[in-house]
């Protein structure tokens, strides 16, 4: 018998579903960026600049979801297999997709004008050190947001079930974001030989 | 019998691969001469955004360019020198094809020239030389990129920046623009706060602070830098024209463009603080210009004119430094007595009337006065030339000086004293960077420069009304800060110019009329 770190955890079929789970959030965001820089491209270039830029976007998108992938798999790896391998998927995809939603409004914050409270903000302002203050209030709410999911997943099978089946809606529109991909890729290649 | 490569070759073959790509930079350029036609070489340096009236060599109570001073002593300088436009775009554009930016329309931030320009350009013009090229600054990538094949060696920009991990937009070497703008905008956050990436954009901003932290304490206001974070040091750069050029098959053409004193103002240590404590100050109190960035509500202060107007001279010194070392290196190597050197810029910068830097309409003497210093192989003396020259006069002055014909496309003149100049000749600079360059350039900024006098037109702008003009004029001779506008005292010569000015405009917007 293999010894255990050797031991094969999951089939290569979950291993890519864990896959599509990384690439979703990576590659709306992606999208929704670099849409938001389209007409601005455009206007000042052309749009096949424009659509050379979506493509470079996607591309970006998908280093950085095999990059994001491969810690994600680490983790998925290291849960112990009493576990069944569903809940496991459940459980690595979960915490990433809550840590992505994090990551989002991080980078959502500076998007939005005026997103504190004018009150608020002169309070932090006011304190001697007002990043951990935000720090003190984040981090637990990131805490309970990754908790919470991850103890109904393992304790409640319907829970379990639910998420299963966001997975397989979302690793069908991770699919189409795979494919669109693809032709980004097609697209560099031929900018690339008749620039 | 051949026998089939084995797995084991295979992989010994694979271990040649290292040493060779390390051995690459070592074995590229051939060392020999491509003729021994005799003829000189040319070596042409461009500092951005440096102003004639902040050179010490010019008369700038600062010492601010020590080492220029020190070359210009077996040197040609010129005294009244013009950019053809008032930023990167134009200004390079008319030094490489001889023409004023209302004829090869580079007129735009990062536009190119009209396609019937292009061609003739100052590489084209020098087919028999090895001709090689570098820029720190994107615009003047954007305009070797399209007469790169005129040029046999372009040396990637970012090749020459300081830190550039991944490098993912030089695996597109063919899409550079936009596959830079990608990677600007996927991975830098900058002080945006967002970015493409989610995650790579987080990492990425770690290393780099991680990278760059011995450096910072060198340079205390900051890494001289290209946009947000695209850092370079022009001490790598000076190094690398030093033992390219002394390398280059002669004779050759190497234009190198560095982008100090540019703003960001980041000077090196040892010149950071260098003016503190003189009483140059604020320079002159001259009053706000229409074009003034701050319009009446948030007026700027007299202390934050000095304030930019030291550090950018602190940064010109820094440079001055490194055009020294540049010049020593090349001196050492015995290669300046086979080579013109040309030292210019490609147009000022402005720290008055309420206008700070180079992105406004107007035309004024800090944003259009450049210097050019020009070093003949052997020159012993220095002379000084006052007379008007533009900076289209380069190129048929470079054909003339290694015995070309003045092909007659060129806007330019051969500068004196290589031949006499003309008396009573028009030098322009022009300024449309809002205007599609196909059209009739609306709105535009145009000068004249004629003898003492100096006219400048501003048409199409909001603050005039859209439809509306205005004329200035200057005595440059008697009025070089050009604080006493003569237009209404001067009705005759502001009518003769005026005509001349408007006429030229008009006959090279012609082509353009729908």
């Amino acid at each position: 018998m293999k010894p255990w770190l050797f031991q094969p955890k999951y089939t290569w079929g979950e291993r890519f579903r864990l896959f599509l789970v990384c690439a979703f959030p990576v590659h709306v965001w992606a999208l929704l960026m670099a849409f938001r820089d389209f007409s601005w491209v455009a206007e000042r270039t052309r749009v096949w600049d424009a659509v050379g830029l979506l493509a470079y976007a996607l591309l970006i998108a998908l280093l950085e979801s095999v990059g994001v992938f491969l810690p994600v798999l680490f983790l998925a790896w290291l849960l112990p297999v009493r576990w069944h391998s569903g809940q496991r998927i459940a459980l690595t995809g979960t915490l990433f997709l809550v840590v992505s939603v994090w990551a989002m409004l991080g980078q959502g914050y500076f998007l939005v004008q005026n997103p504190l409270p004018e009150s608020l903000f002169n309070l932090l302002s006011a304190s001697e050190h007002p990043m951990r203050i935000l720090a003190a209030v984040i981090l637990p709410l990131i805490a309970l947001s990754a908790a919470i999911p991850a103890f109904l997943i393992l304790k409640s099978r319907k829970f379990l079930e639910g998420v299963l089946q966001f997975f397989e809606r979302l690793t069908l529109l991770s699919t189409f974001y795979l494919l669109l991909d693809v032709i980004g890729i097609v697209i560099l290649v031929i900018r690339s030989l008749t620039q | 019998m051949k026998q089939p490569l084995s797995r084991r070759d295979f992989l010994k073959l694979l271990s040649v691969l290292p040493p060779a790509f390390l051995a690459a930079p070592f074995i590229q350029e051939p060392a020999a001469p491509l003729n021994n036609t005799g003829a000189k070489n040319i070596i042409v340096i461009v500092f951005d955004a440096l102003s004639a009236r902040n050179v010490s060599l010019y008369g700038y109570p600062r010492r601010t360019m020590p080492n220029l001073e020190r070359i210009s002593e077996r040197a040609t300088v010129y005294h009244q020198h013009f950019a053809g436009g008032n930023f990167t775009t134009p200004g390079v554009a008319s030094l490489l094809t001889g023409t004023y930016p209302w004829t090869h329309r580079a007129v735009g931030p990062g536009t190119t020239i009209v396609a019937d320009r292009a061609k003739y350009n100052l590489f084209h013009a020098f087919e028999g030389y090895y001709r090689l090229a570098y820029s720190h600054n994107n615009f003047v990538n954007a305009l070797l990129r399209q007469i790169r094949a005129d040029v046999d060696e372009i040396k990637p920009q970012k090749d020459l920046f300081v830190r550039n991990p991944l490098a993912f937009d030089r695996l597109f070497p063919w899409d550079t623009d936009i596959a830079s703008v990608a990677w600007q905008r996927a991975v830098k956050k900058g002080e945006s706060g967002y970015a493409y990436s989610l995650f790579l954009s987080e990492i990425y901003g770690k290393l780099a602070q991680g990278q760059m932290r011995d450096l910072r304490a060198l340079f205390p206001r900051g890494i001289t830098r290209i946009g947000e974070d695209d850092y370079f040091l022009l001490e790598e750069a000076i190094d690398w024209v030093v033992s390219r050029v002394t390398r280059t098959p002669q004779p050759f053409i190497g234009y190198f463009h560095f982008l100090p004193p540019h703003r960001p103002y980041c000077p090196r240590r040892e010149y950071f603080g260098a003016f503190d404590n003189d009483s140059i100050g604020y320079w002159l109190d001259k009053p706000k210009h229409i074009f003034n960035q701050n319009a009446n509500d948030n007026p700027v202060s007299l202390k934050y004119q000095a304030t930019q107007r030291r550090w950018y001279d602190e940064f010109i010194l820094y440079a001055d430094a490194e055009l020294g070392r540049l010049y020593d290196a090349l001196q050492a190597s015995g290669i300046l007595e086979n080579t013109w050197v040309i030292f210019t810029s490609d147009h000022g910068e402005m720290f008055e009337r309420g206008i700070f830097g180079h992105r406004t309409p107007a035309l004024f003497q800090p944003v259009v006065h450049i210097p050019l210093v020009i070093l003949q192989p052997g020159q012993r003396q220095r002379r000084d030339i006052y007379t008007s020259t533009s900076a289209v006069d380069l190129l048929p002055t470079l054909l003339h000086l290694t015995g070309q014909p003045i092909p007659d496309w060129t806007e330019g003149q051969v500068l004196p004293p290589f031949a006499e100049p003309v008396p009573g000749r028009n030098v322009y600079a022009v300024e449309a960077k809002y205007s599609d360059p196909h059209k009739p350039l609306r709105p535009v900024s145009a000068m004249l420069v004629k003898e003492n006098y100096k006219l400048t037109y501003y048409a199409g702008y909001e603050v005039l009304g859209n439809s509306g003009t205005r004329f200035e004029l200057y005595d440059l001779q008697a009025d070089p800060e050009e604080l006493t506008d003569l237009y209404p005292q001067q009705p005759a010569i502001a009518a003769r110019l005026q005509g001349e000015l408007l006429e030229s405009l008009q006959r090279a917007d012609q082509p353009y009329q729908t």
